[in-house]
């Protein structure tokens, strides 16, 4: 090779690394700025008032109103949480021993309702079940209150189960199928097949959806609001010190008072993580994909039933919501209509416009980030990755307002003034979201020969074109299904978002919210209506399009 | 010298890995690294090709030193034990991928090279075949393309037939030898199966527990082997103590004859089809035999025959250990 030839190649090596390093700096930077430092920012101003260091904040928790908040807070979020987790269960053995074609329309299912906007069960609930509700009074005549707490967990169920189903069905999934087999082999009925053994294989799993919902129960402040009449709640008494009287101290110490929680949570999370990474590898799917427990007897009727009503109650919410955003009651009759779309304010065009536009950048850019992080930690593994790893984890434990409030605290002056912008929605919705793909990156990347990297090299590609060249197009999947996931998520959540929003900067979800806050429902159901087609649209169509590209690809 | 290692060190946990290791390479030869798994054979050829940086000591090329080269700019290829292809690019985009990179090639010109490379190792007419599509001899003849299409100084080969069943191992072997001798490139190959070292290489470096044990031709290492291990990791080995000496008998150098008076039994008789392995009992005294042919494997277990070694011209030597 001539000399200088050899000095171009130099060059262009030279660059690659420096490429490489500023990519890493770059991800390690924003862990630190955007995540690290508004949690840091929360904490902070919990403890100091006017620049003085105070305990004010924590001992008005302690005072009467407050105890009774905490108290509400845990009987809410226990009861709902427990009973959520109880039905997600059935729920996901049904989704997991269910013959073929009913297996794949159950997961398609409760993939599909996954994708609520908030507060679209809180809109039927109120709409069947209200004062002037469908059923309860045009039908039976009936006048109930549905507000109070029975109505927050009953919507909080109606809201979560569709995900805690989901989340626990790959603890299902993932189980030694051998053990059933066994089990079943040594005569065991399937109740006892059922209790000994699938029920001590999944515990992990359980524990973990159980304090998840916990911790998204008690850090909930909209449901409360909508549907907990006089009925209030420690995330309810957030919100309003925020939202009303910007007293960011108070609220930041009530968000610090349900990190416990969070933290069992991901405690649990994380063993149960574990426990399936660790099934992996060995083969213990003796049964070529299909099920090794089959449903009979008691547990079929139990499992049938909750599944039943479930998608009994999904079918109530969803049909409810599309019937009254394109029809009009008043005359006493149902009329089909598309006033409701039309007088919809320019504004709320709008909000829908940025509600699209953030969150795809958002979904985008954190998927990117997700790989990026997995790629440096575990394929790389530069030394203390691990460690930005796992604060990358930490948004998506901890509840969701104290990572909004952690924004507020931390953007609202010098030096990151960036309040009231589009940016400080886009970098929430970011880093919240990032561990999601960084996760299913880390799984992909265990399937990829670690040699490949390696081979790259040595046939004389940069550090950068074995990232673009390489890595970034063996998990593409990968990018595909974080996008849509965290689109969809960035589409229909309002937590941490609320706080961020301003004038001219809302966003679909946040005036939904708002409309059913201010009692007016219809508006409000022809925004849950648009968000549901966008959304679901998106989802499809991404899905034929990773579908068209497999099919290409052989 | 074409290659010379000096004083590599590179040591893991547990004292795993490589702890000194001097050797020289000549141009056009085929070097095997022989020994078990943990002996440090991969290990030295990952510093070659430039994966990992060594503890200590030196790599020269042709005079220069390349220990601190990463493997994008070194004149090394190598072909990886699991392949390593790219399996988001077609069979014809693998080969050219090192083309491209390290040669700085357009596609276009790349192209036609790559298509050489193919049919040179009798893959032409699969250019636009999928990696997922082939069988695991086909891959193995992209991975081999596709390294020596950088036109490397020096091919590196991590075990390469380990994942390939009998048959195929065999003839991809022969075909391997026969491409090195065609095309002169110095290949370090590295593997723990004793039959493909002898078979293929000008030198082999038996190691063990990272350092070199012996370095010779395959009939040095067979015939003269230094050590106990090395006698027993290359071919079978029995250890006779005469006269206060020990002296190696491969079990195919030993005779025996039926005999009722004999002094050994036979206490356990392998038919292997060519071959048929015994293990003859004398008291303590076990001793292994291999003979050949259809006579070699008439004799049965508890057998009384008459055994001994040393009278033929290829016979043992000794050996002090």
């Amino acid at each position: 090779m001539n000399p200088r030839t050899e000095k171009r190649r130099h060059g262009r090596y030279a660059w690659a690394e420096l490429g490489d390093r500023l990519i890493l700096t770059l991800v390690l930077a924003g862990i630190a700025l955007f995540i690290l430092y508004p949690i840091v920012s929360v904490v902070a101003t919990s403890f100091f008032k006017d620049g003085h260091f105070t305990l004010e904040y924590y001992r008005e928790l302690a005072s009467g109103r407050s105890l009774k908040l905490i108290r509400n807070s845990l009987w809410v979020s226990s009861l709902s949480s427990i009973l959520t987790t109880a039905a997600a269960f059935f729920i996901a053995l049904a989704a997991y021993a269910a013959p073929g074609r009913i297996r794949r329309f159950l997961r398609r299912s409760l993939l599909f309702t996954m994708i609520s906007p908030p507060f679209v069960s809180a809109l039927a609930y109120i709409f069947l079940f209200g004062r002037r509700g469908l059923i309860t009074h045009q039908l039976l005549g009936l006048s109930v209150n549905p507000y109070g707490w029975h109505g927050i967990v009953i919507l909080q169920m109606i809201g979560s189960i569709s995900f805690a189903s989901l989340m626990l069905l790959p603890s299902f999934d993932h189980m030694d199928q051998r053990l059933v087999l066994a089990s079943r082999d040594l005569g065991a009925s399937p109740e006892k097949t059922l209790f000994s053994v699938i029920l001590l294989l999944v515990r992990p799993g359980i524990l973990s959806v159980l304090f998840t919902l916990f911790t998204m129960n008690l850090a909930d402040f909209g449901t409360p609001i909508v549907i907990g009449g006089n009925f209030k709640v420690l995330a309810t008494e957030a919100y309003t010190q925020v939202i009303s009287t910007a007293n960011l101290g108070r609220a930041s110490a009530i968000s610090i008072l349900m990190v416990p929680a969070a933290a069992v949570a991901f405690y649990f999370y994380y063993q149960s993580l574990k426990k399936n990474e660790s099934a992996g590898g060995t083969d213990r799917n003796a049964m070529d994909g299909e099920p090794a427990y089959t449903l009979t007897g008691a547990v079929a009727g139990a499992a049938w039933t909750v599944t039943g009503m479930f998608f009994l109650v999904m079918a109530l919410k969803y049909g409810n919501i599309f019937l009254s955003a394109f029809s009009n009651t008043a005359s006493g009759s149902l009329t089909f209509t598309l006033d409701y779309f039309g007088k919809l304010p320019r504004s709320q065009w709008n909000s829908f416009g940025h509600s699209l536009v953030y969150s795809a950048v958002a979904a985008a850019v954190s998927a990117f980030l997700g790989i990026l992080l997995s790629y440096y930690t575990h394929r790389r593994k530069i030394a203390g990755m691990r460690t930005a790893e796992f604060f990358a984890l930490l948004p998506y434990i901890i509840p969701g307002t104290f990572f909004g409030l952690g924004y507020v605290a931390a953007f609202s002056h010098p030096p990151m003034y960036i309040r009231g912008t589009s940016a400080i929605i886009i970098l929430n919705l970011v880093f919240r979201q990032i561990s999601l793909t960084n996760k299913s990156a880390n799984a992909m990347f265990s399937g990829i020969d670690r040699k490949i990297e390696d081979a790259a090299r040595d046939l004389g590609a940069s550090r950068l074109e074995v990232l673009f060249g390489v890595i970034l197009p063996l998990l593409k999947t990968t990018f595909a299904t974080g996008f849509i996931s965290i689109f969809t998520s960035c589409m229909t959540s309002v937590g941490a978002i609320i706080f961020l929003i301003s004038p001219g900067k809302n966003v679909a979800s946040a005036e939904l919210f708002q409309s059913i806050e201010n009692g007016r429902y219809g508006v409000a159901s022809v925004q849950a209506v648009l968000i549901i087609l966008v959304t679901v649209g998106i989802n499809m169509a991404f899905m034929s399009l990773t579908k068209r590209r497999e099919r290409g690809g052989k | 010298m074409f290659l010379q290692l000096k004083g590599l060190k590179k040591i893991y946990e547990e004292e795993k890995g490589l702890k000194n290791l001097d050797l020289e390479i000549e141009e056009g030869s085929f070097v095997t690294l022989l020994g078990p798994s943990g002996c440090g054979k991969t290990t030295t050829l990952n510093l070659l090709g430039g994966f990992i940086q060594p503890d200590s000591g030196h790599i020269l090329l042709e005079g220069e030193d390349i220990t601190g080269l990463p493997p994008e700019r070194r004149p090394v290829s190598t072909v990886f034990q699991s392949y390593a292809l790219f399996p988001h690019l077609n069979v014809l985009d693998n080969v050219c991928y090192g083309l491209r990179f390290f040669r700085g090639m357009k596609k276009k010109e790349a192209a036609p090279i790559a298509m050489e490379e193919l049919k040179t190792v009798g893959l032409s007419g699969y250019e636009t075949a999928r990696i997922g599509e082939l069988s695991g001899g086909q891959q193995q003849r992209v991975a081999l393309a596709r390294a020596m299409a950088t036109g490397p100084k020096i091919l590196l080969l991590d075990e390469p037939l380990s994942n390939l069943d009998a048959g195929l191992r065999v003839q991809l072997r022969e075909e391997l030898k026969e491409l090195q001798k065609k095309l002169g490139i110095t290949m370090v190959f590295v593997t723990h199966d004793q039959e493909e070292a002898l078979s293929l290489s000008d030198k082999i470096v038996v190691m063990e527990k990272g350092v070199a044990v012996q370095t010779g031709t395959p009939r040095e290492i067979y015939f003269s082997p230094v050590s106990r291990y090395v006698a027993s990791f290359v071919g079978k080995a029995n250890y006779i103590e005469e006269n206060g000496r020990v002296q190696i008998v491969r079990p195919e150098d030993v005779w025996m004859e039926m005999d009722p008076s004999g002094d050994y039994t036979v206490r356990s008789a392998s038919f292997m089809g060519a071959h048929t392995l015994y293990e003859l009992e004398n008291g303590s005294n076990v001793i292994k035999a291999d003979l050949f042919g259809r006579e070699g494997s008439l004799f049965s277990v508890g057998d009384r025959v008459r055994a001994g070694w040393g009278s033929r011209k290829d016979g043992p030597r000794d050996c002090h250990l």
